[in-house]
């Protein structure tokens, strides 16, 4: 039985594997083990993660207990390849800064702000579609102008850091590099930021480390609308950018979103 | 069979035969006529009105379309339409007082189906029974409770009390009533609180979850924790709220107390004594 392992410091974890039957692929991306299993016209997943509870071991220590989910996929070709790859989350997420942060009347910054990731499972050429899977469950959370009308989004936090050098390198993350810009008189005060997670590719760096591509945000009045512009390209702050995964969604057209979440301020 | 020959020749030079025979054609013709009317109508109207109106309209055309020929064949028959006209007039008159009800559930089904505060599909509480909109029909409203149970709500009943429509929404908030000993510190049971909705990913961050302090009850300090969830999820969070707050006021040694009863017995009172005494 043949085993894939990927080393705990590679954080390139996708790509395209041909394994026979009887052989089994590992993956420990962040928090998630994923085992991939191929038998006779039979693909086996199994997801191991942490779970809240913590339980005795033989030693008479507490240590987190973990919970394995396993589900089965019936093929019906044996010789196909199996392709990993990480996709963006399928709902907007919406991200608060950790200290909150106020933009100047003409004032310009690029913050680069994470994501959390799913990963995709398919095979062969045309290609069929095993599994489409959170890696990290992130929380629900509401993202509108009232409890009446919005949309449900994931809940994220970030440092909001405007250096590069200091955003820390995660498996199970993306790294977008949002430049907000105030073009009114007053301070605009970032309380909360919506990324709009479907419409972006994932694009892989020099490093190993995953990005999508930029995004420019501009307020232009009192509401919580501002301008989204997706850069077309690759990310201008990533070395070498590649082409990992497409977007979920295809932004027909420029549009205004709700990007800034005023109603809910503490 | 000769005699039965004469006799159908003789029936057959009767006029009153043929009217009869008229009257009969006239009236299978006029259902089949008014089935397809309605029926057309429905397809025509379907994909342009809800379900409800155009339901409604198949049966108006229906009805209308049959009582016009009836009308048609009672003339043949040779009834004079004044006098039926006349007899129908004071009739309905009679009816009127006999149905106030039933009109009264009319009218009140036609202005629920106007104002629209739930649809088919919706799951509404009144009073206290709850379910599963299944129909909205000319005098009631037909439910689906959640135990498989079929209630008949009148549309009258309906227009006149109030009417919770729990989908309407999408996202709903749960109240979690609890008391926590005298003896805890607020200030740490709120932070586990909090952290007990951080951590459960299907209690929504914004909005955020509230701590609110009920009051100092007769055994415990009342406190209500509010979470807010997606709709559909609100039974799943209902739960494992319940499980993740109990396990985290276990882990913290938080007291969630019986209710409490102190004996006193003045302003000096001794220690009660207890004896423990072994059996033989």
């Amino acid at each position: 039985m043949l085993n894939m392992t990927n080393n705990k410091n590679s954080l390139v974890w996708w790509g395209s594997f041909e394994l026979v039957p009887g052989s089994s692929l590992e993956r420990n991306i962040g928090p998630l083990r994923l085992l991939i299993e191929r038998e006779y016209q039979e693909w086996r997943v199994s997801n191991t993660r942490q779970n809240a509870q913590t339980a005795n071991n033989d030693a008479g220590q507490e240590e987190q207990a973990e919970d394995t989910v396993s589900e089965r996929y019936i093929v019906q070709e044996t010789d196909d390849p199996m392709h990993l790859m990480p996709v963006v989350a399928d709902r907007s997420v919406v991200t608060e800064p950790l200290t909150p942060l106020n933009l100047t009347s003409g004032s310009e910054v690029t913050l680069y702000v994470s994501t959390p990731l799913w990963y995709r499972i398919e095979i062969g050429a045309k290609p069929i579609r095993l599994r489409d899977d959170y890696i990290v469950r992130s929380s629900d959370t509401w993202f509108g102008p009232s409890t009446r009308e919005g949309e449900l989004c994931y809940a994220s936090k970030t440092e909001g850091r405007i250096n590069l050098a200091d955003v820390p390198h995660r498996a199970e993350r993306a790294v977008t590099a949002v430049t907000v810009r105030n073009e009114l008189d007053t301070v605009l005060q970032l309380t909360r930021l919506s990324i709009p997670a479907p419409l972006l590719a994932l694009y892989v760096d020099s490093a190993g480390m995953l990005w999508t591509q930029d995004m420019t945000l501009v307020n232009r009045d009192e509401t919580d609308f501002a301008d989204l512009v997706l850069e077309k390209g690759d990310p201008k702050y990533a070395s070498e950018p590649k082409l990992v995964s497409p977007s979920r969604t295809q932004n027909k057209q420029p549009r205004l979103i709700r990007a800034f979440g005023s109603i809910f301020r503490k | 069979m000769d005699n039965i020959g004469t006799y159908l020749l003789g029936l057959m030079e009767d006029p009153r035969v043929w009217t009869a025979l008229r009257a009969v054609i006239l009236l299978i013709a006029g259902f089949i006529i008014a089935r397809l009317l309605g029926r057309l109508s429905l397809n025509l109207l379907e994909p342009h009105l809800d379900r409800h109106r155009a339901v409604l309209i198949q049966r108006l055309i229906f009805y209308v379309v049959l009582a016009l020929f009836i009308v048609s064949v009672m003339h043949e028959l040779g009834f004079h339409i004044g006098v039926l006209i006349g007899t129908a007039g004071i009739l309905s008159v009679a009816i009127g007082f006999a149905s106030q009800t039933s009109a009264s559930n009319i009218i009140s089904g036609l202005f629920l189906l106007g104002e629209r505060p739930f649809v088919v599909g919706d799951i509404i509480k009144f009073n206290d029974i709850t379910g599963e909109v299944l129909s909205i029909d000319l005098l009631s409203v037909k439910l689906r409770t959640f135990d498989n149970l079929y209630v008949r709500l009148p549309n009258e009943q309906l227009i006149k009390s109030a009417t919770t429509t729990l989908t309407r929404f999408p996202i709903r908030r749960y109240d979690l009533l609890l008391g926590v000993a005298y003896k805890e510190d607020l200030v740490q049971v709120r932070e586990i609180l909090m952290q007990v909705a951080e951590d459960n990913p299907l209690c929504l961050e914004d909005p955020a979850g509230m701590f609110i302090f009920q009051g100092f009850a007769d055994s415990a300090l009342s406190i209500q924790f509010s979470v807010w969830a997606k709709r559909e999820n609100f039974l799943q969070l209902r739960n494992t709220i319940a499980e993740d707050v109990k396990a985290a006021f276990d882990r913290n040694n938080i007291e969630i107390p019986f209710p409490h009863r102190t004996l006193y017995a003045g302003s000096r009172t001794e220690p009660f004594p207890v004896r423990i005494s072994k059996s033989k």
